[in-house]
This record gives C-alpha cells, sequence and structure tokens, in this order.
C-alpha cells in the first residue's frame, strides 16, 4: 500500500485551475522527487497533503488516511519543510526548533544538539536576524530532529550554501536508511538525481512524466563528439540523431538513448580517433519538458505563495 | 551634506506613490468627522440658552480628563467653543495615530524587511529615506491641517471663523508632526518596527495621561503634554498660536535628533543593543507559543489600561469639592437626582474604557491572521496540530485579555480614587461598573472569530464597529442619537451601574450570541482553506 497517493487531485482557486488531475503515489522506504518549475503547483500539491487546502476534486491521501479529514493523526508521524520559512522574528531559532519538534510527542534531544552542530545553526539568535538560509537550517532542523515516518520536504535546499546542501542529503540519506519515506520537492536537479528514487514532473498543473530515473532517461538523449578519419557519411539522416555540427573536426550531435546502439556502430566505420559521450542528464528531460509548447503559455503564474 | 540628501525628491515623490491611499483615507476620515460634529451641533443646539445649559457640565472634572479644558470668550459658550472642546483632542490623537503609522511603515519597517537594502543600493544618500519619510510627514500633515481648518472655516457654523477654523487644522497638524518626528526617532533607537511602533504608542499614552492628569490639577504638566499644548491654541476662543510654532520647533529638534542617529547608526541595527537569546526554548503547546507572542501586548496593555484608570481615579478628590460647590451642577450632571455623582463619574468612564479593553482582544486574533498570511501556521498545522486548537489558543487569550483589561482599568481607578478621596472610591461598585462589560467582550472576541471563520479578509468591519460604538457611546448623548443606534452597539446595550438596573436577559442573549459566533468561527476555520 502507497505511503501518499493522490488520484486525480483537483484544485481550483476561483477560475484558475492550480492542480489538474494529479496523480502520485509514494511507497514505504522511498524517496520521490517532485519536480517543475515555478508555479507549476507543487506547493499547491503539498498544502492539500498536509490539509491546509481541501482538494476541489479527486482525493489526497496519507498512511491511507484522508488528508483533509485526517490532518491532524497523520500530522503526529509526518516532517514538513516549507519552501518558504517565514518564523516570529522575536524568539530565537532555539526557541522555535522546540517549540516545533515538543508538538509532537517522540523527539530526540541529543539528535536536536547534533543536526544544529552539523548544520552549523546559532540558535541563540532572533529569527529576524537570521538570513534566508539560517532560516531554512531552522526548519531543517526541527523536521530532522522528529522521529516522523514520512517526510514532505518543500525545495528544502533553497538558500542553502554546497556544503550544506551536502549535510541535508546525508540526513535524508540517513532518514531512507531507516526505512523512512521522502517526498522532495525541488528544481535542482542535481539534488534529486542523487536523491530520488523516482521522480513525477509536473508542469502547469498537470504530471507530465513519472517514472524511476533509468526509466526517463529512456526518453532523454545522450550528448557525443567524434572524431573520425574520414566524415562519417548520412550522420545527420539518421534516426535519432539531432543537432550536428562540425568544429576543427569534432562533429558534436545528441543521440536518442535507443538509437545509441546504431549510430556508434556507424561511426566506427570511419576510423574514430576521438569519442567522447556525456550522459543523459536529468536536465536534459526536464528543459524538454519545459519547451514542449512553449508558445502555450509559460508556467503558470508564481503558485500561491506569498 | 548633500551626499546624504542624494535623490531625495525622487524617494519622496516614490513614498507619495505608496501612500496615497492610505494617507488621503486617514484624511478623508479625519476630516469627516471633523466637519460633521459642528453641524450636528448646531441643528442640536440652535440656542445660546441650550448651549449655556451644557456649558456647567463641560466645566466638570470629568469632561477636562475627557476632552481637555473649555475656553470661551465670554459668560456664555458659542458652537465654535463647544466644538473645539469636544473635538481637537481626539483630532490630534488620530492625527498622531496616522503618523505614527506613516513613519515607521516606510522607515524601519522597509528597512527590516530588506526594501531599505535595495535602495540603499542605489545612488541614493544615507539620509534620504528618513529625510523623505518626514518631507511627506510634513506633507501630510500640512494637506490635513488645511483641509480640516479651511473646511470648518467654510462651515459657516456660528463661532467658527477661517481663522478659527485654522487654528484648529494647524494644531491637529502640528500635533500630527510631533509625533512623526517622535516616532522617526524611536525607529532609530529600536530594531524592529514592532517595537518602534510600540514604544511611539507608549509615547502617545503617557502624553494623553499627563494632559488628562494636568487638565484637572496642573496647567505645567498639561504644556509639557504635546496633546496638552495644543488644546492651549483656545480655538474659537482665543486663537492662540504660539503652541503651534512651539510644538513645530519641538518637532523640527527631534526630528534632526533622529536624523543625525540615523546617520551614526548601521542598517538594521539600533541603539539598544542585540542580546543573544535563549538557546533552547520551554514554548511547548500553541497556547504558549500565542501567550509568548503577544507577551508584550498583554503587559503594555496592562500597565496603560492601569495608568489610564488611575488617571481618571485621581480627580475622584476634585470631583467631591466640585460637587460640594454648586447644586445646579450636581443637577446638570445627574439625571437620576438621588444619585452620588462618583458613582455616575466611575460608569461614565468605566463604559469607555470597557471598549478600549476590546482593543488588545482584536490585536491578538488579527495576530493569528497574520500567522496564517505569513505562512507559519502553516508550519504549525502540518504538526499534529488541530486547527481548533490553534483558534482555542488565540480565541482563549483574546478573551481572557478583554476581562482582564476591565479588571485592570477598574483596578487603578479604584487604587487612585482611594488615594486621594477614601470616601468616594467604592471597590466592588467600580469593580461591577466596569466587569459588567464582560459579555459584550466576550461578542466582540466571538464576531472576530466569526469573521475570521467565514470572511478572514473582513477583520476591519471588527474596528470599524469597535470605533463606532466608541463614537456613539462617547459622543451619543451630546448629539442626542437616536436610542436605537446606541442598541445597535454591543457596549450601548449593557447597563451602566449604578445608574441604570440591570437587564439579565440582555447579558444572557450577549453570552450566547457569543457562543454561536464562536463555535460558528471555530467550524468556519476548521471547513476553509488556509492562506485564502
Amino acid at each position: 500500500m502507497p505511503i501518499l497517493e493522490t488520484t486525480d487531485l483537483t484544485k481550483r482557486f476561483g477560475r484558475l485551475t492550480a492542480l489538474d488531475k494529479v496523480s502520485i503515489s509514494v511507497n514505504q522506504g522511498e524517496i520521490y522527487g517532485f519536480i517543475g518549475p515555478n508555479g507549476a503547483g507543487k506547493t499547491t500539491t503539498i498544502r492539500t497533503l498536509l490539509g491546509i487546502l481541501q482538494a476541489t476534486e479527486g482525493g489526497a491521501s496519507v498512511f491511507g488516511k484522508d488528508a483533509w479529514k485526517n490532518a491532524v493523526e497523520i500530522h503526529t508521524r509526518v516532517a514538513f519543510v516549507p519552501g518558504d520559512v517565514n518564523l516570529w522574528s522575536n524568539l530565537t531559532g532555539g526557541e522555535v526548533i522546540d517549540f516545533f519538534v515538543s508538538l509532537r510527542k517522540k523527539h530526540d534531544k541529543a539528535r536536536r544538539a547534533s543536526l544544529i552542530k552539523m548544520f552549523d545553526l546559532d540558535p541563540s539568535k532572533k529569527c529576524r536576524t537570521y538570513s534566508k538560509g539560517n532560516r531554512q537550517k531552522v526548519a531543517l532542523v526541527a523536521a530532522f530532529a522528529s522521529d516522523a515516518d514520512l517526510y514532505i520536504l518543500d525545495e528544502p535546499t533553497s538558500g542553502l550554501d554546497p556544503l550544506m546542501e551536502q549535510v541535508f542529503q546525508e540526513c535524508v540519506g540517513e532518514v531512507k536508511k531507516a526505512g523512512k519515506s521522502v517526498f522532495l520537492s525541488s528544481h535542482i536537479l542535481s539534488e534529486v538525481e542523487k536523491l530520488c528514487d523516482r521522480v513525477s514532473i509536473i508542469r502547469e498543473g498537470r504530471i507530465v512524466e513519472t517514472g524511476t530515473l533509468s526509466e526517463l532517461r529512456h526518453l532523454t538523449r545522450v550528448s557525443m563528439n567524434i572524431a573520425t578519419k574520414t566524415p562519417v557519411e548520412g550522420l545527420a539522416q539518421m534516426a535519432g540523431v539531432h543537432g550536428v555540427t562540425e568544429n576543427k573536426g569534432v562533429v558534436s550531435f545528441t543521440v536518442d538513448s535507443s538509437e545509441l546502439g546504431a549510430v556508434v556502430e556507424r561511426v566506427s566505420k570511419y576510423g574514430v580517433t576521438k569519442l567522447e559521450s556525456m550522459p543523459p542528464t536529468l536536465e536534459d528531460l526536464f528543459m524538454r519538458h519545459y519547451n514542449l509548447d512553449a508558445n502555450g503559455g509559460a508556467a503558470a503564474n508564481g503558485g500561491n505563495r506569498r | 551634506m548633500k551626499t546624504e540628501f542624494c535623490n531625495t525628491s525622487r524617494l519622496t515623490g516614490f513614498i507619495f506613490r505608496r501612500e496615497r491611499v492610505v494617507s488621503i483615507a486617514w484624511i478623508v476620515i479625519l476630516a469627516f468627522f471633523c466637519l460633521v460634529v459642528p453641524i450636528a451641533f448646531e441643528n442640536l443646539y440652535p440656542s445660546t440658552a441650550d448651549l449655556t445649559g451644557l456649558l456647567d457640565m463641560l466645566k466638570s472634572p470629568t469632561m477636562a480628563m475627557m476632552m481637555g479644558p473649555i475656553y470661551t470668550t465670554g459668560a456664555g459658550i458659542n458652537i465654535g467653543q463647544l466644538n473645539a472642546a469636544m473635538m481637537i483632542l481626539y483630532s490630534a490623537t488620530a492625527a498622531a495615530i496616522m503618523n505614527i503609522f506613516l513613519v515607521v511603515r516606510h522607515s524601519r519597517r522597509d528597512e527590516e524587511r530588506g526594501r531599505l537594502e535595495v535602495v540603499r543600493s542605489l545612488p541614493v544618500g544615507r539620509l534620504s529615506n528618513l529625510g523623505s519619510v518626514l518631507i511627506v510627514a510634513l506633507a501630510v500633515n500640512l494637506v490635513l491641517a488645511l483641509v480640516l481648518g479651511l473646511g470648518l472655516g467654510a462651515l459657516g457654523v456660528d463661532g467658527i471663523t477661517l481663522l478659527d477654523g485654522l487654528t484648529y487644522g494647524f494644531a491637529v497638524g502640528v500635533c500630527g508632526l510631533f509625533f512623526a518626528a517622535a516616532a522617526a526617532l524611536i525607529a532609530q533607537i529600536f530594531a524592529s518596527s514592532k517595537s518602534a511602533i510600540g514604544v511611539s504608542f507608549i509615547v502617545l499614552g503617557v502624553a494623553f495621561i499627563m494632559r488628562a492628569y494636568g487638565d484637572v490639577s496642573s496647567e505645567t504638566v498639561s504644556r509639557v503634554s504635546p496633546l496638552g499644548l495644543v488644546l492651549r491654541v483656545q480655538a474659537s476662543a482665543g486663537d492662540y498660536w504660539w503652541p503651534i510654532v512651539a510644538l513645530f520647533i519641538v518637532s523640527a529638534a527631534v526630528a534632526a535628533v533622529a536624523l543625525y542617529l540615523n546617520s551614526l547608526r548601521d542598517v538594521d541595527q539600533g541603539f539598544i543593543a542585540a542580546r543573544p537569546g535563549k538557546k533552547t526554548g520551554r514554548i511547548r503547546t500553541p497556547l504558549g507559543l500565542a501567550l509568548r507572542l503577544e507577551r508584550g501586548t498583554l503587559i503594555g496593555w496592562a500597565i496603560g489600561m492601569f495608568a489610564i484608570g488611575a488617571a481618571y481615579g485621581s480627580v475622584l478628590g476634585d470631583l467631591g469639592a466640585f460637587l460640594n460647590a454648586s447644586d445646579i451642577i450636581k443637577q446638570m450632571f445627574a439625571s437620576n437626582a438621588a444619585m452620588e455623582l462618583a458613582p455616575q463619574f466611575t460608569a461614565k468612564i468605566l463604559s469607555m474604557y470597557a471598549i478600549v479593553s476590546a482593543i488588545p482582544s482584536l490585536i491578538i486574533l488579527n495576530k493569528l491572521r497574520s500567522e496564517e498570511i505569513r505562512g507559519r501556521a502553516e508550519q504549525i498545522l502540518a504538526r499534529p496540530v488541530s486547527r481548533y486548537r490553534l483558534l482555542a489558543a488565540f480565541l482563549g487569550i483574546a478573551a481572557v485579555t478583554g476581562v482582564a483589561m476591565l479588571f485592570v482599568v477598574a483596578l487603578g481607578y479604584y487604587a487612585a480614587g482611594y488615594s486621594v478621596a477614601p470616601q468616594l472610591a467604592d471597590l466592588a461598585l467600580t469593580l461591577r461598573s466596569s466587569l459588567i462589560y464582560i459579555p459584550a467582550v466576550l461578542c466582540t472576541c466571538a464576531l472576530a472569530a466569526f469573521l475570521l471563520g467565514f470572511f478572514p479578509r473582513a477583520q476591519i468591519i471588527n474596528w470599524i464597529y469597535l470605533f463606532v460604538s466608541f463614537v456613539v457611546v462617547y459622543l451619543g448623548d451630546i448629539l442626542k442619537m437616536p436610542v436605537w443606534l446606541k442598541r445597535l452597539t454591543l457596549y450601548g446595550n449593557i447597563p451602566r451601574i449604578p445608574i441604570e438596573d440591570v437587564r439579565v436577559w440582555i447579558m444572557i442573549v450577549m453570552i450566547a450570541a457569543a457562543a454561536v459566533l464562536a463555535a460558528a468561527g471555530f467550524k468556519g476555520f476548521r471547513e476553509r482553506d488556509l492562506g485564502a
């Protein structure tokens, strides 16, 4: 049974359709990436999963319970990091962390201390004086210090420096080792590639692609640079080959993963002197989905974050 | 010097643009009240005899405390003098509030939100922003003074010439300017906009209390208070401009100090050094959080209410002398001749401050709304906390606060009254006169909860309702407002004991209404999208 599931989840704000039949499901022990451009509906989905917003149509359930009706019960086992962390300006970071963790029964003092150290956070400062990254750390410490079964993280590393991103990835790794599940919304693709078992791409409120990373890579292209003794004939006309350019004897092009074998076979006949290939990245996939209908309206404006 | 103020004029224009709605709304509303009241007076008191009858009442210490001294030219009083006595103090107080918000909004709050940082990265002088804010404040107050002055002068009401009107208008305007300068200074000292507004209001409160005390007991004390000073223009009676000039000079000096302090400090810093805070917290529940967040509001208001109660209570001694001095006054003041004057005075004062007692309650419930909008409520509710529990925490504190304020103001009143005139102070009666408003305060809180549940963007309705209630209760008798209008307000329905009999059924109805509104509010808050 999936830990988290939405079926044809639709959310409308007046005439604006923020989510249109979103169906996702996260299994126990899985790290699930939820990626999409700004305003695509990531935060709205998460708010619905948390029972902050009520679905217009369709359903959202967590631990098999209705996300709206059983919000409080569900939240005893959920940890959440918002994308835009807003804190109480006149409380210190330490006070806020302790308040957050004490709302849940199970929490770990030693863990809190080690997390504060790992994230290099000064908990004695007023939240007013924290930078964006430091506010993010407060939310991360509060989330990882609580012993939850599901971690819902909304762009958790925005504002963190690369060192702290590393620390964050370690935290997620530990959580995964303990058999917990993570729902990670992000637009930082390297992070998703590193961490996630499965990925959904959302765009303008609709899920456009779902699958494991290797499944999705079938849809991506490999970049190649080759040099051959004699020019390769008819390369540009081959199926699956795109964007052939030549520069000082080096031919660059991209090729659909499914056609890679045929292309290599053909090229090898011309005496290869240089062969470089760049693996397909999620980035490529992502970019392609962005550009699907570049004219058909850019991503919906700015989400509903304040 | 020139570089310090580089691009001030452009920034000034920019602030005007951001201000255009709010400041114009303030001026229009203020002008509306200031211009409607004298017309109403003229209709209500057409003959000299009507007015002379009022005079004795206006000369009572109660009225002096509430509205300031009355200035007349001869034995009688005209509409202009009545209007000045009733309205200048409150117009000036409103102008002060407008200016405090105006200045802090564009100085410390912009700085705190990081907007000023962007502005400062442009070719803009270090003092340009504060300079622009002060220029805008000067302009807004000048417009306010002229609108009030010319408007009053043009009314053609008996006793208000153009000069009288302008004296009134400029008294109000210069008072506003003083508080703009004071807020600018305070905003340099404290590093958060919340503290800057809080401390500015403390200054306003102290000015009000000094004037209330001074107008009965000491002319000097009144003159030290800016609110007391502007009443000394004696609009429609003497039209003295020296208080206006004096306060203008003081304001300019305060503004200069503010600019100087601004030039000394770094962005985002104040002059009160930030101490490192607690590394660990003791807040465990939403209730604890709400209490911690509103701690300052609670303590500040409790002290303020005690002080204002004490200021009024301290007149009880003068009241005794006043009472013995004239039988006619005794008759004038008491609708029930058998009653003593002191309990009546008590009931009148406490009825007004019962309405004020609801303000901190509304502030606390508004806080929950801002928690929601700023996305902080979301972080609490993403943990195992129900929406009922969150609303209950804030509503509970709001209700207890309102009741506590009723108690504190009565206590302050009694304590000061007892120290000056033990024979006139009556603890049980004082407490009853104040605590009888508990149902009305609870109803106000419940209405706020209801709005939060169903019409979260319409909290302003409750503020307007409370403001109208204050006007009706405060001015209702003298403006001879119809009884039904009084009945429409919560507070007008509560009997003023001991003058009126307690009507138990009204209390029961009000408490039942509060329960229903609150229950509906909970339901609405549970069922709606947050952040909507």
